[in-house]
């Protein structure tokens, strides 16, 4: 698998409208290899025949429930699942995360969440696999920043280094682009640690790092404050 | 356990009370009897041992003492005689005609103990011969009473112990049956008692408390009865709801999907694909709608458990408002997190998915009911033991009914339709908080959520 829209996808609903208009957008973003089910019978043939490596499950199925369907196949091989289902109780989801599905998202959904949903899952799941072959790099207006040797690159040629702690951030928000991250998640990221005592670093850590990607640090146009919640690493169009 | 002590001092005490009063009144009834019988006894003026005493010897022989008169010395008696050692009469006094011969030894030693001819008779010995003195007829039973010596005794010795024994046994067997019925009782205030708090109750119906303890465990039925009932229609009702939510919302789910690849269709026109983003939204609503049903039935009637979570304010809000901030609706108004220094540090016991959905429906809110776009501010304070969120805007405020709606005990037929707020209220309420709604100054919202702090 070099990109995520590599990966094959198995979709698994009783729903055969349902599951054609998640096809559609599936396909629509990218996603090459997709393989449906109507039944946990269907499913387990489709399993059996080319392993998948996302599962998308209904759990109300005409032939048994989506639970057992999925542990049956994590028995088989450990591929991350998203559970997709019209069931909201509480107690459901947390008996499906308990499970260890990977995520779970209620009936009705927004197609993008979970568009997003599925990218993050992959992007998780086979960091390793993708990290190999190399990554994009990141780039930010006429900037370009090349994650794996933390160097920045600048219009003119010139380049600059960034530190560990920057990188560390760097890839947090990187890996969240057009998302906010709060101050807590990144301090997670980076130290392992509580916000709390990590204010004033994390306030410095960025401000050097806004001196090394942005053409104005002091208005910035990618890397945004979002005032006492987090950062954000604007997407080049938002800019 | 205080009213189990409390009657058994009460019944002790009692017990105590009626045989004192039995024995104050045996006595006095005693004392009556003894005093009405020295009315009855016959009156005599002298006793015989005086009278005989008295007797002198004369020259004409034996006759009463001179200080006094004959009818003195024998009032209240008949007649009198002496007697000398062969049983001649000496001397006599009254002595009616048929008593008058001489008396053998015999005769002597039954009427020294019983009656002669009838007359009660008392003997004295004295050195001039045996003086005999009669009372009238009928005027007196004499008794003759014996027992060893052992007998008298040891009734002097025994009788008070025994009669201290008594009153212990009695007070012992007052203590006991007391304690039986204070026991039995006891049960049937237990039976109440879990009855108070809603418990199913069975009580043993024999014993005196029998009947009261039949009659709790009748209640007890009903009530049972009912309360099964009620929760049974509660949770037909909560069920029903859940049920319809969820077959509403696969076919939503649809119509949403569908709605936004049109949207995104740029092969369609403007106008169509306005009107699809208008099928979204509108499907984004219902599907709000539902969770709000669906979340407001279960904790309405209880069925929504309680996963409680120690969760820091500070990160808590960041994360929830983040993820706010990342939702198509986040677009028509601008947010702001203002978290005081105590608070940020404050310790939550809530259910975090609750928690978000109670600050979702602020939001949601303020962002639906205002045409405009407007500025939302998120404010976290702690004022003493309680944790204070305030969700103010700057839109238009709530109308006047949905406030009223809100304030109102009951919900009034046609109220409006604030379910997204009753929800809030709901989750505030189930977390032992409360949720006040008002107006914002100059202008605007603003809703406040008082939770208890850990």
């Amino acid at each position: 698998m070099d990109t995520i829209y590599d990966a094959k996808l198995l979709l698994v609903d009783d729903n055969a409208e349902l599951l054609a208009l998640l096809c559609e957008q599936l396909r629509g973003a990218g996603y090459g290899h997709i393989r449906t089910a109507q039944s946990c019978a269907a499913a387990r043939a489709c399993f059996a025949a080319e392993q998948p490596e996302l599962m998308i499950l209904d759990i109300n199925l005409p032939d048994g429930d989506g639970f057992s369907l999925f542990r049956a196949l994590r028995a088989k091989a450990d591929v991350p699942a998203l559970f997709l289902s019209a069931r909201d109780a509480d107690a459901d989801r947390l008996f499906g995360l308990g499970l260890g599905a990977d995520d779970y998202l209620t009936k009705p959904f927004l197609m993008q969440e979970l568009l997003l949903r599925v990218q993050h899952i992959l992007q998780r799941a086979y960091r390793a696999e993708l990290s190999r072959t190399k990554p994009a790099p990141l780039q930010l207006g006429e900037r370009c920043v090349d994650l794996n040797d933390a160097i920045v690159t600048l219009p003119e040629g010139k380049t600059l280094a960034l530190t560990a702690t920057e990188l560390a951030l760097l890839r947090k928000l990187a890996e969240n682009r057009g998302h906010i991250v709060t101050y807590d998640a990144l301090c997670a990221a980076v130290w392992g640690a509580d916000y709390y005592g990590y204010e004033n670093s994390l306030g410095v850590h960025i401000r050097h790092l806004r001196e090394k990607l942005e053409a104005e640090p002091g208005a910035p146009q990618f890397l945004r404050t979002v005032r006492g919640i987090g950062y954000k690493l604007t997407k080049g169009e938002e800019a | 356990m205080k009213t189990f002590v409390r009657l058994i001092r009460r019944y002790v005490l009692a017990a105590v009370g009626i045989v004192l009063l039995l024995l104050f009144s045996g006595v006095a009834v005693l004392g009556w009897l003894g005093w009405q019988e020295g009315c009855r006894l016959p009156q005599r003026e002298y006793s015989s041992s005086e009278i005989a005493d008295s007797m002198v010897e004369t020259a004409e022989g034996l006759a009463f003492g001179a200080e006094r008169t004959p009818q003195e010395w024998m009032n209240g008696y008949e007649w009198a005689m002496v007697l000398d050692d062969v049983g001649n009469i000496r001397w006599s006094y009254g002595l009616p005609q048929e008593l008058n011969h001489a008396y053998t030894p015999g005769d002597i030693a039954k009427f020294a103990r019983w009656y002669l001819a009838d007359y009660p008779v008392f003997c004295w010995t004295e050195p001039y011969g045996l003086f005999v003195i009669g009372l009238p007829k009928g005027s007196l039973w004499k008794y003759s009473i014996y027992s060893s010596p052992d007998f008298a005794l040891s009734m002097v010795r025994v009788l008070p112990a025994a009669a201290l024994g008594m009153l212990l046994l009695g007070l012992v067997l007052c203590f006991w049956l007391s304690w039986r019925g204070a026991k039995r009782l006891e049960t049937v205030a237990n039976g109440l008692e879990a009855l108070a708090q809603g418990q199913t109750v069975r009580l043993p119906t024999d014993g005196f408390a029998g009947e009261l303890a039949e009659k709790l465990n009748q209640t007890g039925a009903q009530l049972q009865a009912k309360n099964e009932m009620l929760s049974r229609r509660d949770n037909a009702r909560t069920q029903w709801i859940a049920g319809v939510s969820h077959d509403v919302r696969t076919p939503l789910a649809l119509i949403l999907g569908w709605a936004e690849q049109l949207e995104q269709d740029a092969l369609l026109p403007d106008s169509s694909r306005q009107k699809a983003t208008g099928i979204r939204t509108q499907c984004e609503k219902l599907r709000t709608l539902i969770d709000d049903l669906n979340l407001t039935s279960k904790l309405e009637y209880g069925a929504q458990p309680l996963r409680r979570k120690d969760l820091r304010a500070g990160p808590l809000f960041r994360q929830l408002v983040a993820q706010f901030c990342e939702s198509p609706l986040a677009e028509r108004c601008e947010i702001t997190l203002e978290q005081e220094e105590p608070a940020e540090q404050t310790v939550l016991s809530v259910d975090e998915a609750l928690l978000a959905r109670l600050l979702e429906n602020l939001l949601n809110n303020s962002v639906r009911h205002n045409p405009k776009p407007v500025n939302i501010t998120v404010h976290t304070r702690q004022v003493g033991e309680r944790f204070c969120l305030t969700v103010a805007d700057d839109g238009i405020g709530y109308p006047a009914a949905v406030l009223v709606a809100l304030n109102a005990a009951e919900p009034a037929e046609n109220a409006p339709h604030i379910l997204g707020l009753y929800v809030v209220q709901q989750i505030a309420a189930a977390h032992g908080g409360t949720a006040v709604f008002g107006q914002n100054t100059p202008r605007g919202a603003k809703a406040t959520v008082w939770l208890p702090v850990k």
